[in-house]
C-alpha cells in the first residue's frame, strides 16, 4: 500500500525550506502575471498561488535540456583528415539532484510519457540519469486553470504515476501521498506528518468528487472519448480540413517547442577553430519545421504544411499511442494553443477531422 | 549492440573502427572494408544498418553490405552526396571512423527456405541486399531457384561488377542486369529494371520477392510482382527516410506508428500498405 500522510501547511514549508538548503528545489513561479517559469524556490509559497496556468516551457528542460553534449571527442589534426584519433567520452554521468515541486497532474502524465519512449529498448541514459537524480512533488488541480486547457478530456487530470510525492491541498493541511519508493522514503522525513485519520480521508474523498464535478464540463472539449482518437484519425487522413489548418499554421514550430510531451531532436556536430576538439550535441527539433522530415537528395517526405501539421496531431494522438498501449501522447495542457500564432487548438483539430467534411459526425 | 558498445554507457556514443581497405566503385560511390578497434563483430543480420561517424560532421545511416558470415570486420558502399559522406570520402586506410549498430529489422533468411529468391535491386539498393544475396548463395541448396533482377542508371553507375560476373556465370543464379541508358560499350539490356519481368517465368505460389531501391522503383516494381501474382506477405522491402538516433528516439524517421530505424529498414509489402 502507498502511503498517505497529512502535513500541516508550515510543518511542509519548513520540509521544503530544509530541502532547498540542501540543494535544488524548483517550482512554477509567475515571472510576470500569467507568464509562470519553473524557478528555484526556498519555500513552499508557489503552492499557494491561485493564479497558476501551465508554465511557459515546460519541466521537460530538466530531463532533457533544448541543447545538450552527447559526448566530446578529441583528434589530432582535423577530424575529417587522415591521422585522426578519436576518444570518446560519454557525457551521461550522475546529474546533480533536483526536486521538483507543484508540479500539476498534466505535466506529472507528460513526465511519465517521456520516460516511456527514453526507456523503450534502449535506454538513452542523459534523459533517465537526469531522471533519476529528480524527486517529482506533484500537486492536485482543483479546478480548471484556464480556457484552453483541456487535461481531463485527455484523461491526464488524475495522476497515477510518475511522480513521487503527490499533494492534495486540504486546506490548512496538504495530504501527501507516496508514488515510489523515492517518495516513500522523503515522507517519512517529514515533520510532523501524521497518518490520514477517517476525518481526513473523507475529506480527501470529497475533494477527489469535487474535482471530479469540476472538470466534467472540460471533458465535453472533445466530442468523443480520447482513446478513439487513433482510430478516428485513421479514417481522417484525407479530411479537407488539414488543407485548411495546414494554411493557417506558419510552420513555426513553437508548438513543438513548448508542448510537454514533444521529444524529437536534431543532432549536430560542433568543432573547435582548431579543429582538435568537438562534441556532439542534441538539440530540440520540432516536426513541424520545414527540414524535419528531408533526406539526402532533397527529397522531401513531408513538404507542405498541413503535412506536417497532420503529423504532429498524428504522432500524438494515433502513432505514439498505438506504439505504447494506448497512452496519448497529448496531455490536453493548453501550452500549444496559449502560444500558437493562429490559435491551433488541438481538441478543436480532433473534433473538426472526426466529423465527415460537410458538417454531420460521423 | 556489441558488447564495447554497451559497456560505453550511452547509446549515442559510437565505437571506433579502422578502414582497412576502400575501393572506388563508380564516380559517386566508394566500398569500404572496416574493422571495429575492438574485435568485436557487428553480428548483424542481412538489410541492418549501422550509424557511421565522422567526428566533427556527423553521423549518416549506412546498409551493411557484407553478409552476417564474413569472418573479421564488414563492409560498406558508400555514396558521396552530403556533409557526412563526402567527409568519408576524404578519408584513407588506416582513418578511423565511428560506429553504432547494428540497428533496425533486417531480411531473415530462414524464412523463407524452400523458395523461389527474387533479388529486385535498383542503383544503389544494391548494397543492403548484397548482404542477403550471398547469405543466400552460402546456403545454395536450402533455396529452389535465384533470381537477381539489377537496374542502374547507365553502365557507369553499376556497383560490384565482379561480383555480377560471378552471378552471371553461376550456373545456380539467374541473373539479369539492365541500365536506363545504354553507352557504346554495352551490351546488355536498355530499360528500367521493371522490363526484366517479362524474361522469366516466376511461380507466383513459391517465389518471395526482396526489393532495394529508391522510393519510385519500389513503386513500379510492386506493380510488376503483383502482376505476377506475389503475394504481398512475400514480398519484402527495404525503405529510407532521414534518420538521426537509429534507435527510435529522435522521430525523425517515423512513418505510420512505425519508426523505420526500429521497425524498419525492411518490411514487407503488407506491412508497408498498413502504414
Ligand atoms: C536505412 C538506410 C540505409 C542506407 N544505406 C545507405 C548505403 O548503404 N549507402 C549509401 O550511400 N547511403 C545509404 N543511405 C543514405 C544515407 O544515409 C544518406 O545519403 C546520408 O545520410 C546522407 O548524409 P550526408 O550527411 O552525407 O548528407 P547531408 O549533408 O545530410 O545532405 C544530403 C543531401 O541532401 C541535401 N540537403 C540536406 N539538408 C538539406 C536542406 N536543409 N535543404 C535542402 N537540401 C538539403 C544536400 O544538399 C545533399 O544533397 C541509407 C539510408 C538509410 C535510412
Ligand atoms: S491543464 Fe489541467 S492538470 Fe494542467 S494545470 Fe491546467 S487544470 Fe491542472
Ligand atoms: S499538444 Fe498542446 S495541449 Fe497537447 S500536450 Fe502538447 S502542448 Fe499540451
Ligand atoms: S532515426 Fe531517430 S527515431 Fe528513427
Amino acid at each position: 500500500m502507498k502511503s498517505l500522510k497529512i502535513v500541516p501547511k508550515d510543518a511542509f514549508d519548513s520540509f521544503v525550506r530544509s530541502l532547498a538548503e540542501d540543494g535544488e528545489v524548483v517550482a512554477p513561479v509567475a515571472r510576470e502575471p500569467g507568464q509562470y517559469v519553473y524557478d528555484s524556490v526556498s519555500d513552499a509559497s508557489a503552492l499557494e498561488d491561485e493564479d497558476y496556468i501551465p508554465t511557459l516551457n515546460p519541466p521537460k528542460k530538466y530531463f532533457m535540456p533544448a541543447e545538450e553534449v552527447l559526448f566530446k571527442f578529441t583528434g589530432k589534426g582535423a577530424p575529417t583528415h587522415s591521422g585522426v584519433e578519436v576518444e570518446t567520452e560519454a557525457q551521461a554521468e550522475a546529474e546533480e539532484e533536483i526536486v521538483l515541486l507543484g508540479v500539476r497532474p498534466c505535466d506529472v502524465a507528460a513526465i511519465r510519457l517521456t520516460d516511456q519512449a527514453f526507456e523503450d529498448t534502449y535506454e538513452d541514459e542523459h534523459y533517465l540519469n537526469r531522471r533519476d537524480a529528480a524527486t517529482i512533488i506533484a500537486m492536485n488541480c482543483q479546478e480548471l486553470c484556464d480556457e484552453h486547457a483541456f487535461c481531463a478530456a485527455m484523461g491526464s487530470l488524475k495522476v497515477e504515476a510518475g511522480y513521487d510525492l503527490l499533494l492534495t491541498d486540504l486546506g490548512d493541511a496538504w495530504a501527501v501521498a507516496a508514488g515510489t519508493e523515492k517518495g516513500e522514503q522523503l515522507l517519512q522525513q517529514i515533520p510532523g506528518a501524521r497518518d490520514a485519520d477517517a476525518a481526513a480521508q473523507k475529506k480527501l474523498q470529497d475533494l477527489t468528487d469535487q474535482q471530479e464535478e469540476n472538470f466534467e464540463n472540460v471533458k465535453d472539449r472533445l466530442d468523443f472519448p480520447a482513446e478513439d482518437l487513433p482510430e478516428i484519425l485513421g479514417e481522417a487522413e484525407d479530411h479537407p480540413a488539414w488543407q485548411e489548418f495546414g494554411d493557417e499554421c506558419m510552420g513555426c514550430g513553437r508548438c513543438n517547442l513548448v508542448c510537454p510531451t514533444c521529444f524529437c531532436f536534431d543532432v549536430l556536430d560542433e568543432v573547435d577553430l582548431g579543429l582538435e576538439e568537438g562534441e556532439r550535441k542534441r538539440q530540440w527539433d520540432g516536426c513541424t519545421l520545414l527540414e524535419f522530415a528531408m533526406v539526402a537528395g532533397g527529397e522531401n517526405f513531408r513538404e507542405d504544411r498541413d503535412e506536417r501539421l497532420r503529423h504532429r496531431f498524428y504522432r500524438k494522438a494515433k502513432y505514439l499511442p498505438e506504439r505504447y498501449d494506448g497512452d496519448m501522447y497529448c496531455t490536453g495542457c493548453g501550452r500549444c494553443i496559449r502560444t500558437c500564432l493562429v490559435d491551433i487548438d488541438p481538441a478543436e483539430v480532433f473534433n473538426t477531422v472526426a466529423e465527415k467534411p460537410g458538417g454531420e459526425a460521423s | 549492440m556489441t558488447k564495447a558498445a554497451e559497456q560505453q554507457g550511452s547509446v549515442y556514443v559510437p565505437e571506433p573502427a579502422t578502414i582497412v581497405d576502400k575501393k572506388r566503385m563508380t564516380e559517386e560511390e566508394t566500398w569500404y572494408d572496416l574493422r571495429l578497434d575492438s574485435g568485436e563483430q557487428l553480428d548483424h543480420d542481412p538489410g541492418q544498418f549501422v550509424e557511421v561517424s565522422v567526428f566533427g560532421v556527423g553521423e549518416a545511416p549506412i546498409s551493411i553490405s557484407s553478409p552476417p558470415s564474413k569472418e573479421d570486420g564488414f563492409e560498406l558502399c558508400i555514396r558521396h552526396v552530403g556533409n557526412v559522406t563526402n567527409a568519408i570520402k576524404k578519408l584513407g586506410m588506416g582513418d578511423k571512423v565511428g560506429i553504432r549498430g547494428p540497428f533496425g529489422t533486417g531480411f531473415d533468411p530462414d524464412a523463407v527456405v524452400g523458395k523461389d529468391i527474387l533479388f529486385v535491386a535498383g542503383g544503389l539498393g544494391l548494397v543492403p541486399l548484397r548482404s542477403l544475396i550471398w547469405t543466400v548463395l552460402e546456403r545454395r541448396e536450402d533455396y529452389e531457384r535465384v533470381i537477381i533482377f539489377y537496374g542502374t542508371r547507365s553502365p557507369a553507375t553499376i556497383l560490384y561488377e565482379d561480383e555480377l560476373k560471378q552471378w552471371e556465370n553461376d550456373p545456380t543464379v539467374e541473373y539479369h542486369g539492365t541500365v536506363d541508358m545504354a553507352d557504346d560499350t554495352w551490351k546488355g539490356n536498355v530499360g528500367v529494371v521493371t522490363t526484366l519481368f517479362s524474361r522469366v517465368d516466376l511461380d507466383p505460389d513459391n517465389t518471395v520477392a526482396f526489393i532495394c531501391g529508391p522510393d519510385i522503383m519500389f513503386r513500379f516494381v510492386v506493380q510488376e510482382t503483383e502482376k505476377v501474382g506475389i503475394p504481398d506477405d512475400m514480398t519484402f522491402l527495404s525503405m529510407e527516410r532521414r534518420m538521426k538516433c537509429g534507435i527510435g528516439k529522435c522521430g525523425h524517421c517515423q512513418e505510420g506508428s512505425v519508426y523505420i530505424c526500429r521497425e524498419g529498414p525492411c518490411f514487407s509489402y503488407e506491412q508497408i500498405k498498413a502504414l
